[in-house]
C-alpha cells in the first residue's frame, strides 16, 4: 500500500530523470549530452564522435556522462530515438487526415523535406548514420522505415493493381527516397531537397497511381510550391 | 570468402617468382579482411586480426597498405568490382530490358546468398567503414542507377519519371536487400529474384 510507506521510500522510487539519470542531476546535462552527439555526428560522424569530443562538447564531466549513458552507442541510440520521435510528431502536425491520399503524402513528404533542410545535423544522425553505425542502430532505421510503409500503403486501395503489387513495395519505396536523401546530405546539400520535393513525390507515387496521374498530382505541388 | 586455390601458398621455400608471391599475399590480405569485417563488423576489426587470418606478418600488411582503411578499401573494391563485372556480363546475354535486368539482379542474389560475406560487406560494412570507402559505395551505386537509366523504356506520359527515378529504384533494392541481410536471411536472397525484377519496372508502368 503506498500510502503507509515512508516519505524517504516513496522518494527512493521517484522517477529520476528521463532514462534513469541521477535523480538531483542537474537539470538539462542529459540534453546537452544528446545536443552534442547530434552535432558532433552531424560534423564528423559516428565513429569519430568520441565520448571525449561528445563531454568537450556538452561541457560535462566525463562521469556526468556515464550517469546518463552506458556508453557511446547507448547515448547515440538515444539520440536517434528522440530525433524520429519529435520528427514524426512534427511531420504528423503537417499532414490533413481528411485530404485525399496523394496530398497527404504530398504534405507528408514536404515536411519531412523541411525538417532534413532545417536540422541537417539531426537528419545525418537518422538517415546517414544509424544505418551505418552497428547492429542496434542499423534495426532501428529498419524499424523507422517500415513505420513509415503503412502510409504508402493506403495507396493500393487507389491503385487497380492494389493486392498485386509486390508485397516489398513500400519499403522499397521509402528505403529509396531515404536513400536519395542520403546522398544530398553527405554532399551537404540537405538546403536543397526541398526544391526536389514534386521530384521525389512522382517517384513515390508512380508505382500506385501510373506514370500519367503521378506526373500529375508532382505538378500541381511544383505549381504550388512556385506560387 | 572462398580462398581461389592459387591463394593458398604451402609454407617454407616455394621457389615462385617475387611478384607472384607479392600479389598472392596481396589477394589473402583482401580475402581475410572481407571475412574478418563479416564477422566482427568494421569498427571491431583490427589490423592484427587480419594479420592473423591472412597467416601474414604485420611487416608484409604494411608493405601492401598503410591502414585498415586502405586495406578494406581495396577488398571493397575487389569485391564490387567482381560483383559489377558479373552482373554486366550476365546482363549481356540477354536483348531486352526486362531480361537484362532481371539477370543482373539474379546474379548480384546468387553471389550475396552464396557467399554471405561479400553480402555484409557490400551492403552494410560499406557504410560502416566510412570515409573514402563509403564514397567508393556510393560510386557503385551510381553506376547501378546509370545503367538503369540508359535502358529506361519510354516515358508515356507527358511528364516522365525523373532523372531521381533510377536513384531512387537503386536505393529501394538495397533497402530490400539489407534488410533481408540484417534479419539473417542472407542465405534466402534469391527468394527475392521475381520482387525486385517486378519493382524494377513500376516506375515506367502506367495504370
Amino acid at each position: 500500500m503506498a500510502a503507509s510507506r515512508s516519505l524517504s521510500e516513496r522518494l527512493g522510487k521517484l522517477p529520476s530523470d528521463r532514462d534513469g539519470g541521477p535523480a538531483f542531476a542537474p537539470k538539462g546535462q542529459r540534453e546537452r549530452i544528446v545536443a552534442a552527439v547530434v552535432e558532433l555526428v552531424g560534423e564528423r560522424g559516428y565513429r569519430k564522435a568520441t565520448i571525449e569530443a561528445i563531454v568537450k562538447k556538452a561541457r560535462v564531466a566525463l562521469s556526468t556522462f556515464y550517469d546518463h549513458f552506458e556508453d557511446r552507442e547507448a547515448c547515440f541510440l538515444a539520440a536517434f530515438d528522440e530525433s524520429v520521435e519529435a520528427a514524426r510528431e512534427a511531420i504528423a502536425a503537417q499532414v490533413d487526415r481528411e485530404r485525399s491520399w496523394p496530398d497527404q503524402i504530398a504534405s507528408g513528404l514536404l515536411a519531412t523535406l523541411d525538417l532534413v533542410a532545417a536540422e541537417p545535423a539531426r537528419a545525418k544522425l537518422c538517415l546517414l548514420e544509424a544505418p551505418a553505425a552497428g547492429d542496434a542502430a542499423l534495426a532501428r532505421y529498419e524499424r523507422m522505415l517500415e513505420g513509415i510503409a503503412p502510409e504508402l500503403q493506403a495507396g493500393r486501395e487507389l491503385s487497380p493493381q492494389g493486392a498485386r503489387l509486390p508485397e516489398g513495395l513500400e519499403i522499397a519505396v521509402v528505403g529509396g527516397l531515404a536513400w536519395s536523401v542520403q546522398q544530398r546530405l553527405a554532399e551537404d546539400q540537405a538546403g536543397r531537397l526541398p526544391e526536389l520535393a514534386p521530384e521525389m513525390l512522382q517517384v513515390m507515387l508512380t508505382p500506385y497511381l501510373g506514370e500519367r496521374e503521378a506526373g500529375r498530382v508532382a505538378g500541381r505541388v511544383e505549381a504550388r510550391a512556385v506560387a | 570468402v572462398t580462398a581461389a586455390p592459387s591463394t593458398r601458398l604451402p609454407a617454407g621455400r616455394h621457389g615462385l617468382p617475387r611478384e607472384f608471391i607479392k600479389r598472392n599475399q596481396r589477394e589473402r590480405v583482401l580475402t581475410a579482411v572481407v571475412d574478418v569485417v563479416a564477422e566482427r563488423g568494421y569498427e571491431a576489426t583490427t589490423v592484427a586480426d587480419v594479420i592473423k587470418a591472412a597467416r601474414i606478418s604485420r611487416r608484409t600488411f604494411y608493405e601492401h597498405f598503410r591502414d585498415k582503411e586502405d586495406c578494406f578499401l581495396a577488398a571493397y573494391e575487389m569485391v564490387s568490382d567482381h560483383l559489377v563485372e558479373s552482373m554486366t556480363a550476365a546482363a549481356g546475354s540477354f536483348e531486352d530490358w526486362p531480361q537484362q535486368m532481371r539477370a543482373a539482379l539474379a546474379t548480384m542474389l546468387e553471389l550475396f546468398a552464396t557467399e554471405p560475406e561479400v553480402a555484409r560487406v557490400c551492403m552494410i560494412e560499406s557504410l560502416a567503414a566510412g570515409g573514402r570507402v563509403v564514397a567508393r559505395h556510393r560510386e557503385t551505386m551510381q553506376r547501378f542507377a546509370e545503367l538503369l537509366r540508359t535502358g529506361r523504356p519510354r516515358p508515356t506520359g507527358e511528364r516522365p519519371p525523373p532523372p531521381m527515378t533510377e536513384e531512387a529504384l537503386v536505393g529501394g533494392i538495397v533497402s530490400l536487400i539489407v534488410r533481408e541481410i540484417a534479419n539473417g536471411r542472407t542465405a534466402q536472397l534469391e527468394q527475392l529474384l521475381d520482387e525486385l525484377a517486378e519493382l524494377l519496372e513500376l516506375p515506367y508502368r502506367d495504370v
